[in-house]
């Protein structure tokens, strides 16, 4: 059955994220709601260090963090490249410790958590920031992909039976250098023996639209790129459907790995390392 | 009087101090009762084997009585579990990690009585088993009848204080010849799939129950390599109640 790779550390699995690092980024973000928002760029790195963290969290254990993914970031404006910064500098993937260990600053934020009970409260809680916003130069999408493909290709080479590399690229959809479609199915060709890898595509959009996540169908949105970053991104496979499910997300057969204007902080969820509990929040 | 045996294995690729599973097994003198507990401590939460293990070990020794409301007792086991881990600097993931707690599934067995027979009570969380037998017939699972029961995502019990814990019991009578096995989740899986394809795995099991630990890793090796066990921690404690032995020391 595809998809059903154990991931450990003889068999890692990869994130990959792709980041629109563009002009366009420093516009306001729609948001869900309308009304004033954050820029675009801003909305990005929140995104990318808040999934950054969820992985770092989702490996760590007693005796320290667990390298069950290897995770890259490309970021692509007026060129593409590794966009660690701090001791990370230029490496395109490292171990999941070593990301750990190496975000540029932990800030201490205030969060509602369940408090166990049915309930939430207020903590500080530790925020590693590995990004902070960027936003100038153009949107070379299909550079971007092809980049991808070739970092991605030699992962795969190297570890021919892991779970494939999941892609997220985070963007507002308006690629200067071409349609990416071509680019985009040449990197989903890229596969392991349990599956092609898979790439979801985040939109963030200066429309203000209804929060969409993992439609089964086009979903209609008003913002002229989202069609085709719909259109772009891998079908999810029935064990991440039910993954999904259970965090509270339709997935419904046929889901694509799309999301709109939306929050996509418990994505790293579907991924199976162990028992995750019903109530671990 | 009945004999208790346990089988214990970390994941293929991991180490003996990276199994996060526990059992405890154990007779009130006084009464004759025998308690048994399994725990699975999550993979994804931080000293879950010291959790599971003080679960199993609190119970074993009938300090705390899960299902019966004293709510008391866990709230001890659960400040000593953080008074345990929380004495050193953390980086900042294990510091977050502490903060949302460990996790186990438990399931624990009280069985008691005379020479006789007599009556056993179970309480279970999540996906940890019990399965009771007559001979190598099975009288009843607990708390699930088939492998498509057994969820993706169990409910388990939480390190954190005043988290809700909401135990399933159950109870019934035990005669001489009969058996307990306890199991964590992946053994339960095998045995319920393996019953409902009419694969016989409870005289497997309770052969496996008496055999040395190495013939029981070459038995989970196998299996794990065919796809039939999942690559998991396994652990697997039997109660044997004999035939003709009195059931009390006298």
């Amino acid at each position: 059955m595809p998809y059903s790779a154990e991931i450990s550390r003889a068999n890692p699995s990869c994130f990959l994220f792709l980041i629109d690092q563009s002009g366009s980024m420093a516009d306001p973000w729609g948001g869900a709601q309308g009304g004033a928002h954050e820029s675009k760029a801003q909305e990005v790195a929140t995104i990318v260090n808040n999934l950054l963290r969820n992985i770092v969290l989702k490996c760590s254990k007693d005796e320290g963090v667990r390298n069950y993914f290897d995770v890259g970031v490309l970021g692509y404006c007026d060129q593409v490249g590794p966009a660690f910064g701090g001791p990370l500098t230029g490496r395109q993937l490292v171990a999941v410790a070593d990301l750990a260990d190496a975000p540029l600053r932990i800030e201490t934020r205030r969060r509602k958590i369940p408090d166990g009970a049915g309930g939430t409260l207020e903590q500080d809680v530790k925020f590693p920031v590995w990004f902070d916003p960027v936003a100038h130069g153009g949107t070379p999408m299909c550079q971007a992909f092809a980049e991808a493909r070739r970092v991605l290709d030699h992962w795969v080479q190297t570890h021919p039976f892991s779970h494939p590399p999941i892609v997220f690229h985070i963007t507002d959809g308006e690629s200067t250098d071409g349609d990416p479609s071509l680019a985009a199915e040449s990197l989903r060709g890229l596969a392991t023996t349990d599956g092609n890898l898979m790439l979801f595509n985040v939109h963030i959009s200066s429309h203000a639209s209804r929060e969409i996540s993992f439609p089964a169908a086009d979903p209609g949105v008003e913002d002229p790129y989202a069609h085709m970053l719909y259109e772009i991104s891998s079908d999810l496979p029935d064990t991440m459907r039910s993954h999904l499910q259970l965090e509270g997300y339709p997935a419904a057969p046929g889901a694509r790995g799309f999301i709109f204007n939306a929050e996509p902080a418990a994505l790293v969820s579907f991924l199976d390392i162990g028992t995750r509990p019903a109530n671990l929040r | 009087m009945p004999t208790c045996r346990a089988h214990a294995l970390p994941k293929a690729g991991s180490s003996i101090r990276e199994y996060e599973d526990a059992w405890a097994c154990q007779e009130d003198p006084a009464s004759g009762t025998w308690r048994l507990a399994v725990a699975d401590g999550a993979t994804e939460s931080s000293f879950a084997g010291l959790w599971a293990t003080m679960l199993v070990q609190a119970y074993a020794q009938g300090q705390w009585q899960p299902g019966t409301g004293n709510r008391a007792d866990l709230e001890d086991l659960r400040r000593l579990w953080q008074g345990a881990v929380s004495d050193r600097p953390l980086p900042w993931y294990a510091e977050e990690k502490l903060r949302a707690g460990a996790y186990a599934t438990f399931v624990g067995l009280e069985v008691g009585g005379a020479a006789g027979g007599g009556r056993w009570h179970a309480v279970a969380i999540g996906d940890s088993c019990l399965f009771h037998l007559r001979g190598a017939r099975l009288v009843r699972s607990f708390p699930f009848r088939a492998e498509g029961d057994l969820p993706l995502r169990p409910q388990a019990i939480c390190s954190g204080l005043g988290a809700e814990a909401l135990f399933a019991e159950t109870e019934g009578d035990w005669r001489p010849g009969d058996s307990f096995l306890l199991m964590s989740d992946a053994l339960a899986h095998w045995c319920l799939g393996k019953a409902e394809r009419r694969g016989r795995p409870f005289p497997t099991l309770l052969r496996l129950a008496d055999a040395g630990p190495r013939e029981f890793a070459r038995w989970a090796a196998v299996r794990r390599r065919t796809g039939q066990l999942r690559n998991d921690d396994v652990t697997l404690l039997a109660l044997k109640c004999r035939e003709a032995a009195p059931w009390r020391r006298s």
